[in-house]
């Protein structure tokens, strides 16, 4: 229980407030979005954007806990990422009446996948130079063991 | 729970013996024996040096040295030499406090490695990050254990550990 409440407030409740932030966001830059996104305009339907953009936000966040897992790799990690995401956000839209006839809708996806994508290249590009920079420390350190090494080691 | 045991206790002083000898002669082999064994290494001021391993159903006293990496599988504390493995009668965590902190470093929940067995480290195009050991095994390292690698191969060169042999 003590770790659903963890994880409760260390990641979803930041994802949801982060969401609605960037929901209202969204709103300030075309007063329409909400319109475009759950066909409303008044202002239960603009609370409930905000809500929606909150759970999804939630949603996103609390599913970086999967780059945690050990035995996940990076590629696992970040596929079962894209894929909750993506189910989310599309899972809610169809029941909202997203029509995936729409250009937009796939225009969103395919958006989504490529920030995954990038995010996914960003960290193994990272990791690379970390793991390429412990190579040439250990090679180091293994020099400085030897030197060091003394009758009694 | 603290247990007592009753433990007899035999002095034999020979001049003729050069340095102190310890023989420890039980009836079963049990987890008494290991804590007399630590116990004993402690006094001699080398507790670092050796652990007390098991295979078979004997014990084992192997350098730190020796030991490539540490790892629990089935609830078991699994000792990984190149004489093949040993197990333990304690939990990872416990283990790891009586380690060399200058070669062991944890890789993952489940593992530690001596650093001076690795022979390099590796990305595999899913992202996994390996390692492979001078024997040619090779095992992971969780990237949350990443930094800890890193740190304890940027740490100021210390002296060796104090395995001897």
């Amino acid at each position: 229980m003590n770790s659903m409440v963890r994880i409760l407030f260390r990641k979803a409740l930041p994802g949801f407030i982060s969401g609605m932030l960037v929901g209202a966001g969204f709103i300030l830059l075309d007063p329409e979005t909400p319109v475009v996104f759950m066909g409303v305009s008044d202002s239960p339907g603009t609370i409930m954007y905000l809500i929606y953009c909150g759970l999804y936000g939630a949603v996103g966040l609390t599913g970086t806990m999967l780059y945690d897992i050990e035995h996940y790799s990076l590629t696992r990690a970040t596929l079962m990422h894209l894929l909750i995401v993506l189910a989310f956000l599309f899972g809610l839209g169809l029941a909202l009446g997203w029509k995936p006839t729409e250009s937009w809708v796939w225009i969103t996806v395919i958006s989504y996948i490529a920030v995954f994508l990038l995010t996914w290249l960003i960290m193994h590009l990272s990791y690379k130079r970390r793991i390429r920079r412990m190579n040439e420390n250990l090679k180091e350190w293994k020099s400085a063991q030897k030197n060091s090494s003394d009758p009694n080691v | 729970m603290k247990t007592n045991h009753s433990i007899k206790i035999k002095i034999d002083i020979d001049p003729a013996v050069s340095e102190p000898e310890v023989i420890i002669r039980a009836k079963e082999d049990s987890g008494l024996i290991e804590k007399i064994v630590s116990a004993v290494q402690e006094c001699a001021g080398n507790r670092r040096s050796r652990v007390a391993v098991f295979r078979d159903g004997a014990m084992h006293l192997i350098y730190q040295k020796n030991i490539i990496r540490v790892y629990t599988e089935n609830r078991k504390l699994i000792i990984f030499t190149p004489d093949g493995e040993y197990f333990m009668r304690c939990t990872l965590r416990d283990l790891e406090e009586t380690l060399d902190p200058n070669w062991f470093v944890r890789i993952s929940r489940f593992e530690i490695l001596n650093v001076n067995k690795v022979s390099s480290f590796d990305l595999s195009m899913t992202g996994t990050i390996q390692v492979f050991f001078e024997d040619g095994s090779s095992t992971w390292v969780a990237r949350r254990y990443v930094r800890a690698v890193e740190q304890r191969l940027a740490l100021p060169r210390q002296k060796g550990g104090s395995g001897d042999e």
